[in-house]
């Protein structure tokens, strides 16, 4: 957007929690005080975004992700860190704003409060939260630890927003927390929509494999899939099929209608599935490729073959160009038929560009719910292969 | 969609698709391809907007070859677009859905060539038979092409495929050859498959008329005569007649901006709620309250429309000449570059609210707005003094150059005494979502290729616009120069069209 921020770090100061709002008001003071432009401040807010962490190195970053974010959607930002390498129940706060300058000089600031709490005070970090977050506003909750999903410190947040994210990113099928998550947002029944950065990655995915398929001629071919492979980055250190991967696999055959017939790893990185679709058998198979380009288990390549009596062949595959750009090419070729194909270069996809695209979605996203329910069933298909002798 | 039958997009959080296509550009060498069109899809195509197997077909007399055409438009998106250039892979891939046909506007045989092109792409990219022919030709050759697509068979869709054709304005230089295009059209081809951009109406902020009107609960009490003293549309340049001298002494200020796009947004703001948001029905209320603004009389004009011309002044710090100094402009031209029109319109909601309308060149400053300025509160309870500068509340609808909304309003300055103030209430796009707006052709390209015709101008509207600005037009053709009043370039416009706005009354300063 071309928007430079201003963010005065120096400018986030301790405040007393129970003061908060009247401390940002004397904030905005300030920098309407401040402000190097002859118009005044302008104080939007679009929505509450809620982070929570554990990490305190992670701070920084999550400071950088809020206000990238709020250049795009201004907001209020509540970041908190749950210190647990401290015993003793304390909180502490601090306020700043994130100012942007844009072409116009305007200068747009939200606010951050942060909150860090330790001891029993993390228990209790949804009360200290709630009377912080602006009525009337949709509330998303980042929350980055998926340890404490059954922790009481999650669970009282969840009457408060509209929206948990969560990130499945490092999680393989032979993580524990991999079904454990699965099942917790398939079997909640909170008011609040759950959903997965490692799924808004599969948004470009989704959206160009659909896109193969939108002629009406090629969309018959759907109905004559017999084989899919989904290649994604090798992570050496990592055994197990990664998550994304499985969510596509996931989303691929809940979209179509397809029944898991079985599943089994070929070997640490690889494994296959059989489906059945009505009249036909589809074998997809989940392999990994060395790729010094694409980040480790991200998805690099899906191929799609029909046989009806053509051959037809239908790919996306993706690649780092320039250290910065992901180029896609999406592919059509049937035998004696249409052949073409599209590259188009879309920008990594940061954690700011993740969330950016979250906050758009309001609700239970069903695709999601049926790709997480599909992907649960093969993790446990994995789980029970293993287990044969 | 795309496709509804496509089960990977069932119930899908993505952006639409629309279905497989063609657009056949012809006159492709000129200027608006170069600059708007083939920029604006390449912005689709980049932003995954656009179908796969999607072709351009540019048409032409030039003789060219595909990959002249390709070299030609990677200049002009280089050039012209607004993001930031295009990788190699990324152009290889678009310029290769890229073909080009030559032929003359009239000559079948070259209709029967690109007929055979278009097939070809069909089958080898997908496109399905739906095609789009894109008119970006001067006028005079408008007619010419719609009647060889009719003669060639272009013109008709093919069983389960759709063919659309666009126009550019002009849509006629008066009403008798509007009427007669708009049948010449209609001989050929059907109302549905006809789209008649008007870029305007593709703005953020003209879309956001209808949902500030039709989403809010609050502004629908208050949007009638009761409420409301009157409105002001505005659409102010700096600019001048930019080299185009030529084409501006046949059209002027009512033909170029007020009879399309400052009607068009008169009418989304007087219009009834629609029952949908279907074209039709959006276009069926603009259309009725446009029937519902009461004509011009001829021995009227004078007291309801007012009409200048810009002489030499001072504009952004530079001295700029006169209108009839401009190149290509006859020194006894007087053709107008300033029209002030003030419209009644004849309902039950709008009776006794005047709708002014103006637009100029070499004004000021560049501002595109439309002001709804409410009634004063019914009693003075505050009492006036010199410290007391509140006004009646103001709605501002901002298009351009920095889209967004004003509500002013009134507001008691901090001390013991009660003294008021007016203060503005601003919600701006800008800074409000950071994301970029589409420009308005990748819009009104994107809502043709989906069949959305919503935002084009259907052929009932072109015809009352024109209607309603016939009477002005032949009383200022048949004065000479007798009501043509001058203005100095940089102000804004001639003090005659103050008097218009009556007692109590200004056009806003901007």
């Amino acid at each position: 957007m071309g928007m430079g921020i201003v963010e005065d770090i120096e400018r986030r100061r301790p405040v007393d929690i129970a003061a908060i709002e009247r401390e940002l008001t004397e904030l905005w003071k300030l920098a309407a005080e401040e402000g190097t432009t002859t118009d005044a401040v302008m104080r939007v807010c679009l929505l509450n975004l809620l982070v929570f962490t554990t990490e305190a190195t992670r701070l920084g970053e999550v400071s950088e992700v809020v206000a990238k974010v709020t250049e795009s959607a201004p907001c209020r930002a509540i970041i908190m860190h749950a210190d647990l390498s401290k015993a003793t129940a304390e909180t502490h706060a601090w306020i700043a704003s994130h100012c942007h300058t844009d072409e116009q000089m305007r200068q747009v600031c939200c606010e951050e409060i942060r909150v860090t709490a330790s001891g029993a005070a993390i228990r209790y970090l949804a009360r200290t939260v709630a009377p912080l977050i602006v009525s009337d506003l949709p509330v998303f909750l980042w929350w980055q630890d998926l340890r404490m999903l059954h922790e009481k410190c999650f669970l009282d947040f969840l009457p408060e927003v509209d929206r948990v994210i969560v990130d499945s990113h490092g999680l393989t099928h032979q993580d524990p927390q991999t079904s454990q998550l699965a099942r917790f947002v398939l079997e909640s029944r909170h008011r609040a929509a759950f959903s997965d950065l490692n799924w808004t990655r599969l948004t470009r995915w989704r959206d160009l494999i659909a896109g193969l398929f939108d002629a009406p001629e090629l969309t018959q071919y759907l109905r004559q899939l017999t084989r899919v492979t989904i290649f994604y980055a090798k992570d050496e250190e990592a055994p197990g099929i990664p998550f994304q991967a499985l969510l596509i696999a996931g989303f691929l055959a809940a979209q179509l209608g397809w029944t898991l017939k079985d599943a089994y790893q070929i070997n640490r990185h690889e494994a296959e599935l059989r489906f059945r679709a009505h009249h036909r058998r589809v074998t997809l198979v989940l392999a990994s490729q060395a790729s010094q380009d694409v980040p480790q288990r991200h998805l690099t390549e899906v191929t799609l073959w029909a046989e009806c009596p053509e051959m037809a062949r239908f790919s996306v595959t993706c690649q780092l160009v320039n250290g910065t750009d992901w180029l896609y090419t999406s592919a059509v070729e049937i035998s004696g038929g249409a052949r073409y194909h599209t590259t188009i270069a879309l920008p990594q996809l940061t954690e700011a560009r993740l969330m950016l695209r979250e906050i758009e979605i309001f609700g239970r996203s069903k695709p999601y719910e049926r790709a997480l329910r599909m992907a649960l069933d093969i993790v446990t298909e994995l789980e029970l292969d293993a287990q044969l002798p | 969609m795309a496709n509804d039958l496509n089960p990977l997009r069932a119930e899908a959080h993505v952006e639409r698709t629309p279905p497989p296509c063609a657009i056949v550009i012809f006159g492709v060498s000129g200027d608006l391809a170069k600059r708007k069109l083939v920029p604006a899809l390449f912005n689709l195509a980049r932003e995954r907007r656009l179908p796969g197997g999607f072709s351009i077909v540019g048409y032409s007399r030039s003789p060219m070859s595909d990959e002249a055409l390709r070299s030609l438009m990677y200049d002009a998106v280089i050039r012209f677009s607004n993001t930031s250039p295009p990788t190699t892979a990324e152009w290889d891939s678009f310029a290769a859905g890229m073909f080009y046909c030559q032929g003359e506007y009239d000559d079948i045989a070259g209709y029967a060539r690109l007929a055979e092109r278009l097939a070809a792409i069909d089958a080898e990219r997908g496109t399905s038979g739906n095609r789009i022919f894109y008119l970006s030709t001067p006028p005079a050759l408008v007619g010419p092409i719609i009647d060889t697509l009719g003669a060639s068979g272009l013109a008709q869709s093919r069983p389960g495929s759709w063919t659309r054709i666009v126009i550019e304005k002009p849509l006629g230089y008066d009403l008798a050859t509007a009427r007669e295009l708009n049948t010449r059209i209609s001989r050929i081809f059907q109302e549905d498959q006809v789209y008649r951009i008007d870029h305007y109406r593709a703005k953020e902020t003209v879309q956001n008329i209808v949902a500030l009107r039709f989403a809010n609960g609050i502004f629908e009490p208050v949007w009638n005569r009761r409420y409301i003293d009157h409105v002001q549309i505005t659409a102010a340049e700096t600019v001048g007649v930019e080299g185009r001298g030529g084409y501006y002494e046949s059209a002027g200020a009512v033909r170029d901006m007020l009879q399309n796009h400052l009607l068009q947004l008169l009418a989304l703001v007087g219009m009834e709620p629609p029952t949908s948001l279907d074209a039709d029905a959006i276009r069926d209320e603009a259309v009725k309250v446009a029937k519902a603004i009461r004509p011009i009389p001829p021995d009227e004009v004078d007291a309801h429309a007012v009409r200048g011309q810009y002489t030499a002044g001072w504009v952004g710090g530079k001295m700029v000449p006169g209108y009839r100094e401009e190149e290509g402009v006859s020194p006894n031209s007087t053709t107008e570059t300033y029209a002030a029109i003030r419209f009644e319109i004849d309902n039950w909601r709008w009776a006794g609210v005047p709708f002014f309308l103006r637009s100029g060149k070499r004004l000021t400053k560049r501002a595109a707005e439309i002001a709804v300025q409410f009634r004063q509160v019914p009693m003075r309870l505050f009492t006036t003094t010199e410290a007391d500068l509140h006004e009646p509340n103001l709605l501002v609808m901002k298009i351009q150059p920095d889209e967004g909304l004003t509500l002013r309003l009134a507001a008691k300055l901090p001390g013991h005494a009660i003294h008021l103030r007016s203060v503005n209430m601003e919600f701006r796009y800008g800074t409000s979502f950071g994301i970029r707006s589409s420009e308005a052709y990748e819009r009104l390209l994107l809502d043709c290729m989906f069949g959305d015709a919503t935002l084009f101008t259907r052929r009932d509207m072109v015809e009352i616009g024109w209607t309603l600005m016939m009477p002005i037009l032949d009383h200022w053709a048949a004065s000479g120069e007798r009501n043509l009043h001058f203005y100095e370039a940089g102000t804004w416009g001639p003090e005659a069209a103050n008097q218009l706005m009556g007692e109590g009354r200004a056009w806003r300063r901007l």
